[in-house]
């Protein structure tokens, strides 16, 4: 029948009862009518008998007939013992019908039994026995549900065996006609059985919360009596829709601790239900309620007992996990789970592992274990929720490097998985970090166990499908924006890798590079793609590493005793920075590692200094040989790697910073040292561009006019005057060759001009420190030279064409602003220094 | 003066429940009976033409061998099998039979709406004539073989 049809039918049996309802209303009012009044209510519960209603429509009739009866009810308790109770009960069973007799007896039936010297055992086992006469499914539904209702609070009281007896036989009847229902009607209409089924449900869960309702029930009864009644009867109906709500229900209601005392028998049971049934639903939710007592023991325990509350979620023995892990391993082999399933069950066990035993890895370790044997497509991140489980629920995220398994179940994900929990595992590393765990990561287990996480997210990249050939080089570096945020991650993270005793963090140090220098022939991944991995790893941190290490020499003071650690340091240095070397394939590393190297080759030489001013020249010697080949090792780079014009320059800029700022040279370094700045002139004197040639050239000539402290020994300085002189000359003849001779207008002039200007301020630095070789003679020509030159220029500029260009004019003003800034200084000189008076300004 | 209040249980045995007990209240009940006559389809063998309908059964009754069947019988398949049922000994005095859908001339026969009354006819006696408590068991097995076994019939074709 149509939905409007039904609607319709609805109205007007709504109408009809109200009707009803209002007639016994007024009946009751008035004296003497009782019989009418009964009557009515027979009437009105006449529309009860109605088979052509959906469960919800029929609900809002009970609800109706419900109000009506309860007032009918008061009525007759205040009419006893004028209309004794006993003899209603007789009375309404001459109803007509089967429904109004039955519910106007269940009425009057609880009325009676709340009196004090009612037969309530007998009363109600006869209001028990006689619903069996509706055996219509949804009728007998609500009729037994009105039984349920109208005994609230008679029979809580009552002995609780009789009670419980008593809602169980309900339970077990409604059980049956609800489970009926789904044979009901034309198979074509099943789905709509089992709508209406779900519909009903509820009545049939009421029994059961009534059950968990009655007073004096202790986990006793609820084990030997009331669970192993109820599981009977669910596991006995074979319905799955059945299982599914009463066993969800049976978690929910029942108190923790109760749960935990059945817990062995409780899962028995769920093995025998059918083979549809959800199991993992029932796992994941009785494991959730366990999880929930241990995490919050209930208040009125803690209240109670403090100290037992206290011992009891303090040690759980571990046959719970025990008996929980066979009844697993039971469940997989008596059914076939699907890994989604397992995966579940798996996850929900281990989190309750982790809150149960915190300090045992044993039994998650098992837990992943078994997962690992388990096959699953890694395309479906089953394993998600069970790997993410230990990263959240660990305090200590470092704990999960005790779990065997945890790195072998992550090698067989996929690689978005496999990010995702790395990523999760540093975060939270970080996080702990924040909070102020100051020590860093000091344990080198430790430490390595980070590193091999990293080396599963490197190692994506290089999967076999991406890789052709054995040729694997770092180009293959992932760009993909949530690979670079986790290569981020790990780079802040290696900056926790320290520990507070320096000799601790250099044993770190070392061992990162042992392992990314080795390669395991067992592993899975072949040796080929682990060296790739390991050398895009190296690329990664080691710049980084190597400035860490060279900081290390700042913890130890110049003393004889810190001698061995400290050329220890240097030679993991020097290792490091030959083997990024060796891995690297662009321009950028080769640059940083000579950067590198000219600031371990300073440091070296400035510890050498501390060791001298110390007195210990043993170690002098050692360190400035230490210097001195590193100085080497970057000339090699310069000379092999460098090749493009502007890095030549920068880099040579940097070589002659750092040499000349050492602090000392002893006299077996000192030949050798002569070698090193001729050789850095010499290859300033050959760059590509004229103007990279003349700066360079200038700035080596500082090299030859050494600046030690008034400690150093003198004699040991490289001061050279005709040296510089010369230098200073070449540069000059370097810049002049820049100009052009075409008499027109020429940004090179321009250029040499300014070169000009830069050689006269190395002159006069000289000038001042006392070179005799950069003579009055020398600056005051310089000075000529630059002026007419200057003056030509501006003619030319004026005098010249519309196509001199803006910059030009800029350009040239600056360096006309920048001569006379010159000539200023010189003046200004004139005042303090009296050598300047020879100096000539105006020309 | 009331009567002394005297329960059910005095005189109704409402004993525990045993294991057999449990599996007779949750088993599904037999009383399911549908039958469909439907699908008719018209063949031309050999120089005849005639119209088949097919019948689908589905059951849990025990007197039904298979719980759920198809065969496809023609109008004088009907025809025989009503005949042996009336002429069965025992049927004729204690069940009345239902009436077949009446004949039609052979121009007409073949029309869309001929067949459709037809079938609609042949439905509604089938539907009785299975659902008759007498009928199943009586006769020998001649109600299943005729609904449900599609070999066996053939035999009685030669009747």
């Amino acid at each position: 029948i149509l939905m409007s049809e039904q609607q319709k039918i609805l109205a007007d049996l709504t109408a009809t009862i109200k009707h009803q309802i209002h007639l016994m209303e007024q009946s009751l009012g008035k004296r003497h009518q009782l019989m009418d009044a009964l009557k009515h209510a027979a009437n009105f519960l006449n529309e009860l008998r109605t088979s052509l209603l959906t469960p919800k429509q029929y609900y809002e009739l009970y609800i109706l007939v419900y109000d009506a009866l309860e007032s009918l009810a008061t009525h007759l308790r205040s009419l006893h013992p004028h209309h004794h109770l006993s003899d209603l009960y007789e009375l309404v069973q001459y109803a007509g019908n089967l429904v109004p007799r039955l519910y106007l007896m269940l009425t009057v039936g609880t009325v009676y039994m709340a009196l004090d010297d009612a037969p309530k055992a007998e009363v109600m086992r006869d209001m028990l026995e006689m619903c069996r006469g509706v055996q219509h499914p949804i009728r007998g539904l609500f009729l037994r549900y009105y039984l349920m209702q109208r005994t609230k609070g008679l029979i809580d009281q009552a002995d609780s065996a009789d009670a419980i007896l008593f809602i169980i036989t309900n339970f077990i009847e409604m059980n049956k006609l609800w489970v009926r229902l789904q044979h009901q009607g034309h198979s074509s209409q099943r789905s709509l059985r089992t709508l209406e089924r779900q519909q009903l449900q509820i009545l049939v869960g009421s029994n059961l919360v009534r059950l968990s309702q009655l007073e004096g029930v202790d986990v006793e009864v609820y084990k030997e009596q009331i669970l192993p009644a109820v599981m009977e009867q669910i596991v006995q109906c074979r319905d799955v829709l059945a299982q599914e709500y009463l066993v969800d229900v049976i978690i929910q209601i029942f108190p923790d601790q109760w749960h935990l005392a059945t817990m062995d028998y409780f899962l028995d049971r769920v093995l025998e239900l059918n083979e549809g049934v959800g199991y993992y639903k029932f796992w994941v939710g009785m494991v959730d309620r366990l999880e929930d007592l241990i995490k919050n023991p209930a208040e009125e325990d803690l209240a109670k007992d403090p100290v037992k509350a206290e011992s009891s979620t303090g040690s759980f023995s571990s046959d719970l996990f025990l008996s929980l892990f066979n009844h697993y391993t039971q469940l997989s082999l008596t059914t076939s789970l699907s890994p989604t399933e397992s995966s579940k069950i798996l996850s929900s066990l281990c989190k309750l592992c982790i809150a149960m035993y915190p300090a045992n890895y044993g039994f998650v370790d098992q837990i992943l274990q078994t997962a690992l044997e388990i096959e699953a497509n890694a395309a479906d991140d089953e394993w998600l929720a069970l790997l993410l489980t230990p990263v959240v629920n660990y305090t200590d995220i470092l704990t999960l490097l005790h779990l065997k398994n945890f790195n072998a179940l992550l090698g067989q994900q996929n690689e978005k998985l496999q990010r995702r929990i790395i990523g999760e595992i540093l975060d939270k590393l970080l996080a702990t970090s924040k909070t102020g765990l100051s020590t860093g990561i000091s344990d080198v287990g430790d430490v390595l166990g980070i590193c091999e996480y990293f080396k599963i997210v490197v190692s994506n990249n290089f999967g076999p499908n991406k890789v052709s050939g054995v040729d694997v080089t770092a180009k293959a570096l992932g760009k993909a924006p949530e690979v670079s945020l986790l290569h981020e991650k790990f780079a802040k993270i290696f900056h926790l890798f320290h520990a507070p005793n320096p000799l601790d963090t250099l044993k770190i140090y070392k061992a990162i590079d042992r392992s990314l220098c080795s390669v395991d022939s067992a592993a899975t991944m072949p040796p080929p793609q682990q060296r790739a991995v390991n050398a895009s790893i190296k690329l990664q941190i080691y710049p980084t590493l190597i400035q860490q290490t060279l900081s290390l020499t700042r913890r130890f003071r110049a003393v004889p005793a810190n001698e061995a650690t400290l050329v220890d340091i240097f030679k993991l240095v020097g290792t490091l920075l030959s083997e990024l070397l060796s891995v690297s394939d662009s321009n950028v590393y080769p640059e940083m590692c000579l950067k590198l190297y000219l600031s371990g080759a300073l440091i070296a030489n400035h510890l050498a200094y501390k060791f001298k001013l110390a007195r210990s020249d043993g170690a002098v010697d050692t360190l400035c040989e230490i210097s001195y080949d590193f100085f080497v090792q970057s000339f090699l780079i310069y000379e092999e790697y460098i090749s493009d014009s502007r890095t030549q320059y920068q880099c040579l800029v940097m070589i002659i910073s750092k040499l000349t700022r050492l602090l000392i040279l002893t006299e077996t370094f000192k030949a050798s040292y002569e070698t090193l700045i001729t050789k850095t002139t010499l290859y300033g004197s050959k760059l590509l561009k004229k103007t990279d040639q003349c700066r360079a050239v200038y700035l080596a000539s500082h090299l030859w006019w050494g600046t030690l402290p008034e400690e150093a020994d003198e004699t040991l300085a490289v001061n050279d005057g005709k040296r510089v002189l010369e230098c200073l000359q070449r540069s000059l003849r370097v810049a002049d060759s820049v100009f052009s001779t075409s008499t027109s207008f020429n940004a090179a002039n321009l250029v040499s001009l300014e070169l000009f200007v830069e050689i006269l301020n190395q002159c006069l630095y000289y000038f001042i420190h006392g070179n005799e070789s950069i003579n009055v003679r020398y600056i005051n020509g310089l000075v000529e030279l630059i002026q007419t030159n200057l003056t030509n220029l501006e003619n030319e500029l004026e005098a010249g064409s519309a196509d001199a260009e803006e910059a030009a004019t800029t350009a040239f003003a600056a360096t006309t602003r920048h001569f006379k800034r010159t000539l200023t200084y010189i003046e200004g000189q004139k005042e303090i220094d009296e050598r300047f008076q020879m100096l000539n300004t105006r020309v | 003066m009331s009567k002394p209040f005297t329960p059910i249980s005095s005189f109704q045995s409402t004993s525990k429940l045993t294991r057999k007990k449990l599996d007779d209240i949750y088993a599904e009940p037999e009383n399911f009976l549908e039958i469909e006559v439907r699908n008719p389809l018209t063949h031309t063998s050999g120089g005849n033409t005639y119209t088949d309908y097919e019948i689908i059964c589905r059951t849990n009754l025990p007197t039904f061998q298979n719980r759920e069947s198809v065969v496809r019988r023609r109008y004088s398949d009907f025809e025989l099998f009503k005949k042996i049922l009336e002429s069965a000994p025992g049927t004729s005095t204690r069940v009345i039979i239902p009436s077949l859908p009446g004949k039609v001339f052979t121009s007409k026969r073949f029309d869309f709406e001929v067949i459709e009354k037809r079938r609609a006819g042949l439905e509604k006696f089938l539907v009785v004539v299975a659902g008759h408590p007498l009928l199943q068991t009586g006769c020998g097995k001649l109600l299943s073989s005729f609904i449900q076994d599609a070999g066996v019939w053939d035999k009685y074709r030669n009747y």
